[in-house]
């Protein structure tokens, strides 16, 4: 699914033209951005949690060249299913 | 208080304060927003957020594993997994505090020399030797080594022929034996690490060869002197032995064996003492092993037997007695009348070991483990 296809059918269930809709979901879309910044952790029932993790600054070692590259730590956006939807992803694996 | 973690609610009252929605609204927005998602997602389908990212299904395989409490073999069933992919733009503004953090190349050690020290202690006494005389004896060393080959060469081809003609069963041990000492001496070539296995694991035995050993290397003329006697002495040995092919003499074969075992040694630290000082590559490699991989392998000797209990497997068994567990072909190869199928063996089997030479099962000289593997793949797809 398109971000596009994702605005039409919201706009479509909000009873909103297509341009509120998108304009909508950028806001959301922003404030998670804002909220996940800040540190905080965004969880919705029975989808998942968004999460900010920090990764530790590692010595990397190129397996060719041999080149030992210094990673430099890094924040990062993780996001973990809810135990709800995990349950629901195994019944269609089925 | 700040609160640390958001729910829904949470989200759309952000979010009607920004846009002067009705909270009401918002939050059905919200929920409908990650309804569809979730829809989509079910649907296995990849849903793309401008700005945010994507979330997607990947499917993980369903695995073998074992029960931690009765040690029973469970399978765990393959499944979905959502899997989201920050946006760059998300990325890049999560990760402001370190964005000003570039990957750095260390500076590193000299690699040049990166494999000289795991040698053995027997290569410790280097002979004292010059330039010249090393380059001298280098040169003699390679021509010796063309000897050896030639000889083996030779070896090779006639027992080509006489299996063809006469199989008896002492004629057969005997050249085995042989090999196995001509290869032990064919080691020289190889680099210091993958020999100091072998070349220590055959001598432990004989202390006193040994020491004698230590003698003959400090005169490095007598051992050139004593080494071409050697070979010779093989050479004549072997074709007295082919012609009256039926006298065979265990005893004495085995004391060449470890005469030659003994010499390979000495070569050895000769080999690496001259390598070191001329800074030169021995030259061709590993001959001994690719007879190994090249023969028909035939299991005489055996080290002990195994008896198939529930949950052993023959990789198990091969890490245990050969220190890897993808030597467990030859484990197979040395069972194979018994065993239909390696992944099938009955409890109760008992399954003899065979006697392999250190350098085959040499865990650190990956050529080993390649071999092993590559046999085992053929023998998969031979089966399928």
């Amino acid at each position: 699914m398109t971000y596009k296809e994702l605005v039409d059918s919201l706009s479509v269930k909000m009873n909103v033209s297509s341009n509120e809709s998108d304009e909508i979901i950028q806001a959301l879309v922003k404030e998670i951005q804002n909220q996940l910044t800040d540190g905080k952790t965004i969880g919705i029932q029975g989808f998942g949690s968004l999460e900010l993790k920090k990764k530790e600054e590692r010595l990397s070692v190129h397996p060719a060249t041999q080149v030992r590259t210094l990673i430099p730590p890094k924040l990062v956006v993780n996001f973990k299913q809810s135990t709800l939807f995990k349950a629901k992803l195994k019944d269609i694996s089925k | 208080m700040i609160k640390d973690k958001l729910t829904l609610t949470d989200l759309a009252s952000l979010l009607a304060d920004k846009l002067e929605l009705s909270q009401k609204s918002a939050e059905d927005f919200v929920k409908l927003f990650f309804d569809s998602i979730e829809e989509n997602l079910l649907a296995n389908d990849v849903v793309k957020i401008k700005n945010l990212g994507n979330f997607k299904l990947s499917w993980n395989e369903a695995r073998k594993s074992v029960d931690v409490n009765t040690g029973d073999e469970i399978v765990i069933d393959g499944y979905y997994k959502v899997v989201f992919t920050p946006d760059a733009v998300l990325k890049d503004q999560v990760n402001q505090p370190f964005a000003h953090l570039e990957p750095v190349v260390v500076s590193q050690p000299d690699l040049s020399s990166p494999k000289k020290s795991v040698a053995s202690p027997t290569v410790n006494n280097k002979l004292p030797e010059t330039p010249e005389e090393s380059v001298a004896g280098l040169a003699a060393l390679n021509k010796q080594a063309d000897e050896i080959k030639s000889i083996l060469s030779e070896i090779n081809s006639m027992n080509g022929q006489e299996e063809t003609i006469k199989e008896t069963n002492s004629d057969k041990k005997v050249n085995e034996t042989l090999i196995e000492a001509v290869q032990e001496e064919m080691t020289e070539p190889r680099s210091e690490e993958e020999l100091s296995a072998p070349t220590t694991d055959d001598v432990v035995v004989e202390d006193k060869l040994v020491t004698s050993k230590k003698t003959k290397k400090k005169s490095s003329g007598w051992f050139w002197v004593l080494a071409l006697l050697a070979l010779i002495a093989l050479a004549t040995y072997y074709f007295k032995d082919s012609l009256f092919d039926s006298l065979s003499t265990p005893p004495s074969v085995a004391v060449t064996q470890q005469e030659e075992a003994v010499l390979a040694d000495s070569i050895v630290s000769d080999t690496t003492a001259v390598a070191d000082s001329v800074a030169l590559a021995p030259a061709a490699p590993v001959d001994s092993l690719q007879l190994w991989f090249d023969s028909d392998r035939v299991y005489n000797e055996f080290i002990g037997s195994v008896k198939m209990s529930n949950g052993n497997r023959l990789t198990l068994i091969s890490l245990e007695k050969y220190g890897a567990k993808e030597f467990w072909i030859y484990i197979y190869e040395a069972n194979k009348d018994k065993i239909p199928n390696p992944d099938l063996i009955s409890i109760g089997q008992t399954l003899k070991l065979p006697k392999l030479p250190a350098y085959v099962i040499d865990v650190n000289n990956p050529k080993c483990v390649e071999f092993a593997k590559h046999l085992a793949d053929e023998l998969k797809s031979k089966g399928s």
